[in-house]
């Protein structure tokens, strides 16, 4: 049996957990930049408040209903997630996090009668421990425990044990099947034109028909709704095969040094992630952005893909790079909005193919990287970096909204009465 | 979430295998007697002296853990109209107690009324490090 968590609105409820006056508010939480709407709470959905509404459009709406308004804080969302993956992890041996706010566990073979128990005492564990809402959803498959997760969210419970299969021919009898995990918008289309509207629909179609019309993955969900197992848990995250940092300035730049000074930062954000799942790359891809809503500007949208010497991680490395790069390809005379950095051709740090002739010289900088590393982690994100990132960052991001670090800032912690 | 204390490099001796290397556990640690659940665990500061008979003063950094069930007499973590609160827990039949040292500092909850308990507190930081020696890295001995 597997089992499907995800915490409900995730980024309002960790900012309702330090802040419980906004239950039953409308809070919405915008995106980097304070662009546009990235989570909302139930009484925002109700308003008619939609995922990725940009923020001006939809203001007076949030005013007239006395809206509580919030920043990305995901040093926050990132602490409390980790915590509630931790207290998951107690419930079984093999964990899958498949994002920030969902996981896979797997039950192995508790038996039916105990199930229900198991799982409310999950559900309710973890619950009053992290303070945040999670719903569970149980089913014999994966995509079928996702399923149950989605029935259970809609009958407005904490979680749905389909455990029979009785339980599960009553529950996807009229589940959408445009909620179905894995059906996106072209499945869904393909799938109208079949006369199939619920996931029962789908179930009764026959294995050679999805198999001929919808590849091994659509297959593969067939089978899973049957109750066949194909997805298994993957205990260890996979190695990302791109990883990038971006952002966009908080008004418009022109000038190369700032430019430099971001792609500098994404540089070691990007060196940091690597040397974090102990991989490095061997193309960087160095990018800027003009605003391309802004007719009245002249537009460029210049990248570059450049090699790394060796497969490289250190923060030495690949700024130096970024920055060679960004002035390669950046023209005076525009109006530039955004930029970033991607690596690509990640490979294992153990399996660096040096030159034949040359010296392995990397260790300074690797040992450099791994101090600055420890530095960071111990007194905060950037109190250590190269020069050519800058401390002043006028172009950094609009965060007018921004809660405090109730977790990871002894100067942000709650003060009680 | 809780750093655990950075073990002290141990050197070798030259030329000479020390006996007692045989016998050696782990160092006293003590996050391990302050912080029984990282997971669960958060730190608040308390901003009043309503609790001084407690021996919890203004800016004493409070542990607070989530998977206690506060028991009578617990000092809990609470919200209720729109602020923290810390104080004593005291079922009394159908109401609690919420208890401070002075009556006009307590919380009475009726039946009917909501409250949320926040947490349990295990445990109170009581900085008394001297100013003069609020310097440099002691300058963040306790300090939030």
């Amino acid at each position: 049996m597997f089992a499907h968590v995800d915490i409900n609105n995730c980024y309002v409820s960790c900012e309702r957990l330090f802040n419980p006056a906004l239950e039953g508010r409308v809070v919405v939480v915008l995106s980097n930049n304070d662009g546009c709407v990235i989570a909302r709470s139930i009484e925002a959905k109700a308003i008619g408040i939609k995922m990725a509404d940009a923020e001006f459009m939809v203001r007076q709406n949030l005013k007239e209903n006395n809206a509580a308004i919030f920043s990305s804080n995901y040093a926050l969302y990132a602490d409390m997630s980790a915590r509630l993956m931790n207290n998951l992890a107690r419930y079984t041996y093999t964990l899958m996090v498949y994002s920030i706010d969902e996981a896979f566990m797997a039950l192995g073979n508790i038996s039916d009668l105990d199930l229900e128990k198991h799982t409310a005492a999950i559900s309710e564990n973890v619950m009053r421990h992290t303070g945040l809402p999670i719903t569970v959803g149980v089913g014999p498959t994966m995509a079928l425990a996702k399923l149950a997760n989605k029935a259970a969210k809609k009958q407005k419970r904490n979680f749905l044990v389909l455990d029979t299969d009785e339980k599960v021919d009553a529950t996807v009898r009229d589940f959408p099947i445009e909620d179905v995990w894995g059906v996106g918008h072209q499945y869904y289309h393909k799938l109208t034109e079949f006369g199939v509207k619920t996931a029962h629909d789908f179930r009764e179609l026959k294995a050679d028909f999805v198999r001929q019309h919808m590849t091994v993955q659509g297959w593969r969900l067939h089978q899973e709704l049957w109750g066949k197992p194909c997805n298994i848990i993957k205990d260890v995250a996979e190695r990302s095969k791109g990883i990038e940092s971006s952002q966009s300035f908080n008004s418009y730049q022109t000038e190369l040094e700032p430019l430099e000074e971001a792609v500098a930062m994404h540089a070691a954000t990007v060196a940091l992630k690597l040397r974090q799942q102990q991989s490095m790359a061997l193309t960087l891809t160095i990018y800027l952005r003009t605003n391309k809503h802004n007719v009245k500007h002249d537009q460029h949208y210049p990248s570059i893909t450049v090699k790394v010497p060796f497969a490289a991680n250190t923060t030495y490395q690949l700024t130096r790079v970024a920055v060679q790069a960004i002035r390669a390809i950046y023209q005076p005379g525009y109006n530039y909005l955004k930029t970033g950095v991607r690596a690509t051709g990640i490979i294992p740090a153990g399996e660096v193919q040096y030159h034949m002739f040359s010296v392995y010289e990397h260790s300074k900088e690797q040992k450099l990287s791994e101090l600055m590393d420890g530095l960071n982690s111990r007194y905060g994100r950037g109190t250590v970096r190269l020069g050519a990132d800058s401390f002043e960052r006028k172009w950094i991001m609009k965060q007018e909204f921004l809660s405090h670090q109730y977790t990871t800032d002894w100067k942000d912690i709650i003060v009680t009465q | 979430m809780l750093r655990l204390k950075q073990h002290r490099e141990k050197r070798d001796v030259l030329g000479f295998r020390l006996p007692m290397l045989t016998h050696e556990e782990p160092e006293l640690d003590i996050s391990e007697i302050i912080v029984m659940d990282p997971d669960n665990t958060f730190f608040m500061r308390m901003g009043s002296d309503s609790m001084r008979g407690h021996c919890i003063l203004k800016d004493h950094v409070l542990v607070i853990d989530r998977t206690l069930q506060p028991v009578p007499g617990s000092i809990v973590v609470f919200f209720h109209e729109g602020g923290f609160y810390t104080r004593e827990y005291q079922p009394q039949g159908t109401k609690l107690i919420l208890k401070a040292d002075e009556p006009k500092d307590s919380i009475s909850i009726e039946n009917s009324e909501t409250w949320v308990c926040w947490g349990v507190v295990t445990l109170t930081l009581n900085p008394v490090l001297q100013p003069q020696h609020r310097t440099g890295r002691y300058a963040r001995v306790c300090t939030c």
